[in-house]
């Protein structure tokens, strides 16, 4: 593996979950936001050389990301189901500022924690919906329950792991 | 079920929806609406999906080992068992028995009878409940319960002057949300907030204290934000800034405009006016704008460096607004650098103590010294004054110089800012009259030499770079017996010599720059009687101090 292609993944994976959370929280649509992942991270690559070593790759990064965003917003301009613009700006600072509090490493293993904490029903409905990639319908017709019921349980989960981590980031925070 | 809760729920289900793509124009109008108008709402929408995404990152992380096959139909048939649960709410039996009896046909009805008006009331009852119930949650909803929390502290004041007593903060006093407001008459207060946020209101102002910010009716106030504070929001009547990190100064004037002033980092602004362009920006340090209700306006303005109080510390009467200069001429007279002290204030040659004196009491007469270092410790920021000499001690830590020449040990004034009582001799240098309030200089008269402590200053204005010392130096024009007006000028970092200047005489002006390296603790000034050639010194006709007016004008520390 040549050392420019070396470092590029070494930089992506270090910084991979920052660039998606960012694409996901201005397209939360699941399906459309890892196709502008992959588009951003392929237009990354092609352009790496631009890249300055020693420089901030995650804001290059998010340069690139925000421009296939936009793109995305634009084809869609006429979809009733997007974010307005006024919003969109007010997402991409708090998505800022949480870039800018948070400490990744130990975000992961607080998460990692808390995840742990989770009953075994919680651990496998995640299991299924994000290892698996099981959508809320397809977890439904499975189980045989509503689409309503798999959202109410997936969203009492974000809620209660959001709360086990923020606790735990606020404790390392008090040491 | 508490209002929060319920919001959070509702974004909760609508990032379901949005995740599947199987949100509706009506749910994304709703989440839209909830995010524009709440930043806590968005910054729980940012922390969910971030969640997901770091949830997806680890559990396709081979690190978690997962206690279970997922893929296994039993595993899915265990996970149906359990969210079926939910469903499996008994359903409510009823006999199936006939009763074919007349005598028990009576019994039964009278049964019935009595069961029927067992659940006429259960029912109403049960009504009024539900009634109730709804009241309460419109209720809740329409006015969300006001709880008070402390969250933040008054940790200091210089002179404050509440509007009412019963308002009156402390030290030490915990400041709780949802309270009425705050009004300062007068005075500065400093305020921390306890996820570190610093926050400094100088009066007249009026404030109520938020969670996670503070509402200026009116008045200004600077604001740090460290790390763990970003996302800290100052809402004025016609703004709200949002702190990215930074320092800052807001200004909320009683017309409805305000002002953001942006001195280090960045901070987001939202403009509350009705049709305002960019009403939503980031803006970065150095810069300011005016935000003016009445002409629905945002004005680009020049940042105001020294406008907003960035530190005060009551016990040492540090009130530092910023400024990129320190004045050691108010220094020495008493004050704080940045114009407290007294003019004609002296600090004594052989006991280091400041005293202000009236003008015509200050007048030269020559005193051998004693050869000791004094320290000023009443002075702040003064170390200690001496007469230099050939082996001298100029600083308390012991350091003795010895780079002096061998003087008189003679000297004429103690350490002065003002001016020395001749009336029809003030000090003059380039023209300019000095020692005024106008025009400050520290005179000292050959030998004189004064230390400096610059960590007390970086102590009192805490992140401060002390990059430089500044003066313009010479004799007085005014000074008598001209001829012979001749002195040297000396300036040591921690003892080492920084800056010589020999033979100066009368109409020669030295511009003095001196570059204060990092972690320099004292900063020496030193005058002493030039090499006297004249006849007048020779034949010890004047003594080799006569004339030796040197004046520092515009003494200053320049900080970074």
């Amino acid at each position: 593996m040549d050392v420019d292609k070396k470092q590029y993944i070494n930089l992506l994976t270090a910084n991979y979950c920052r660039i998606s959370s960012y694409i996901s929280c201005l397209v939360p649509n699941h399906n459309d936001s890892e196709d502008i992942l992959q588009e951003t991270t392929s237009v990354m690559w092609e352009k790496f050389d631009s890249y300055e070593t020693g420089t901030d790759f995650l804001a290059w990064a998010l340069a690139i990301a925000r421009y296939k965003v936009l793109a995305y917003r634009r084809d869609r301009a006429r979809s009733k189901v997007q974010f307005d613009d006024n919003v969109i700006e007010l997402i991409e600072n708090a998505s800022k500022i949480k870039r800018i509090k948070d400490n990744s490493a130990n975000k992961i293993s607080f998460l990692k924690e808390c995840v742990g904490k989770l009953s075994e029903r919680e651990h496998l409905l995640i299991k299924l919906k994000f290892s698996h990639n099981y959508t809320n319908k397809k977890l439904a017709g499975r189980v045989g329950v509503s689409v309503n019921t798999i959202s109410r349980h997936l969203s009492k989960i974000y809620h209660n792991l959001l709360s086990c981590v923020n606790y735990k980031m606020g404790a390392s925070n008090e040491l | 079920m508490s209002y929060n809760y319920e919001k959070y729920r509702k974004i909760r289900v609508l990032v379901c929806e949005l995740n599947e793509g199987l949100a509706s124009p009506e749910g994304m109008a709703e989440l839209n609406s909830i995010l524009a108008n709440d930043p806590e709402a968005v910054e729980y929408y940012v922390d969910i999906i971030d969640l997901q995404t770091y949830v997806r990152s680890i559990l396709s992380d081979s690190a978690i080992e997962s206690t279970v096959d997922v893929a296994s139909d039993d595993m899915v048939e265990l996970m149906l068992s359990l969210v079926e649960n939910e469903n499996n709410a008994c359903p409510i039996e009823f006999p199936e028995s006939i009763i074919d009896n007349d005598e028990q046909v009576v019994k039964a009805k009278k049964e019935v009878q009595k069961i029927r008006k067992f659940y006429r009331v259960y029912s109403t009852i049960v009504s009024i409940a539900a009634v109730l119930m709804v009241m309460f949650i419109v209720y809740a909803n329409l006015f969300p319960p006001q709880y008070t929390v402390p969250v933040a502290t008054l940790v200091d004041h210089i002179d404050a002057q509440w509007n009412n007593t019963s308002d009156k903060l402390n030290v030490n006093d915990r400041i709780l949300i949802n309270q009425p407001s705050y009004i300062l008459d007068g005075g500065i207060v400093k305020i921390s907030y306890d996820d570190g946020v610093e926050l400094i209101i100088e009066g007249p102002a009026e404030f109520t204290i938020e969670k996670k910010g503070i509402s200026l009716i009116s008045g200004s106030l600077f604001s740090h934000v460290p790390r763990s504070g970003i996302g800290f929001t100052v809402n004025t009547a016609n703004a709200r800034f949002i702190d990215l990190g930074t320092d800052f100064g807001v200004y909320a004037g009683s017309n409805e405009s305000s002002e953001l002033h942006v001195l280090k980092g960045e901070v987001q602004y939202c403009s509350c006016f009705p049709d305002a362009k960019n009403s939503s920006k980031t803006i970065k340090e150095n810069n300011a704008r005016r935000f003016i209700a009445q002409a629905n306006n945002i004005e680009v303005i020049p940042v105001a460096v020294d406008y907003f109080v960035c530190q005060m510390d009551s016990q040492s009467g540090v009130v530092w607004r910023g400024q990129k200069e320190m004045d050691l001429a108010d220094i020495v007279g008493g004050g704080n650098g940045f114009g407290t002290g007294q003019l004609n204030a002296t600090i004594g040659t052989t006991d280091g103590v400041m005293s202000v004196k009236r003008r015509q009491d200050i007048k030269l007469s020559e005193k051998k010294g004693d050869g000791k270092y004094h320290l000023a410790s009443k002075v702040r920021y003064v170390d200690g004054v001496f007469v230099p000499d050939i082996s001298t001690q100029i600083s308390s830590d012991g350091y003795v110089c010895n780079d002096f020449p061998d003087t008189s040990g003679l000297y004429s004034c103690d350490l002065l800012f003002g001016s020395v009582y001749w009336p029809a001799r003030p000090l003059v240098l380039d023209g300019i009259e000095y020692g005024t309030d106008r025009n400050h200089s520290l005179f000292m008269h050959a030998n004189l030499g004064v230390t400096f402590d610059l960590d007390e200053i970086r102590s009192d204005l805490k992140g401060v770079n002390i990059r430089e010392f500044r003066a313009r130096a010479g004799i007085s024009e005014s000074a008598n017996g001209l001829d012979w007006a001749n002195v040297d000028i000396w300036i040591f970092l921690d003892g080492e010599l920084g800056y010589k200047k020999q033979e100066i005489k009368r109409g020669q002006i030295e511009d003095i720059f001196v570059v204060i390296p990092d972690h320099t603790r004292f900063l020496t000034i030193a005058v002493t009687e030039g090499g006297e050639h004249d006849p007048a010194v020779l034949t010890k006709k004047v003594s080799k101090v006569s004339s030796d007016w040197c004046v520092f004008a515009n003494p200053v520390l320049s900080f970074e």
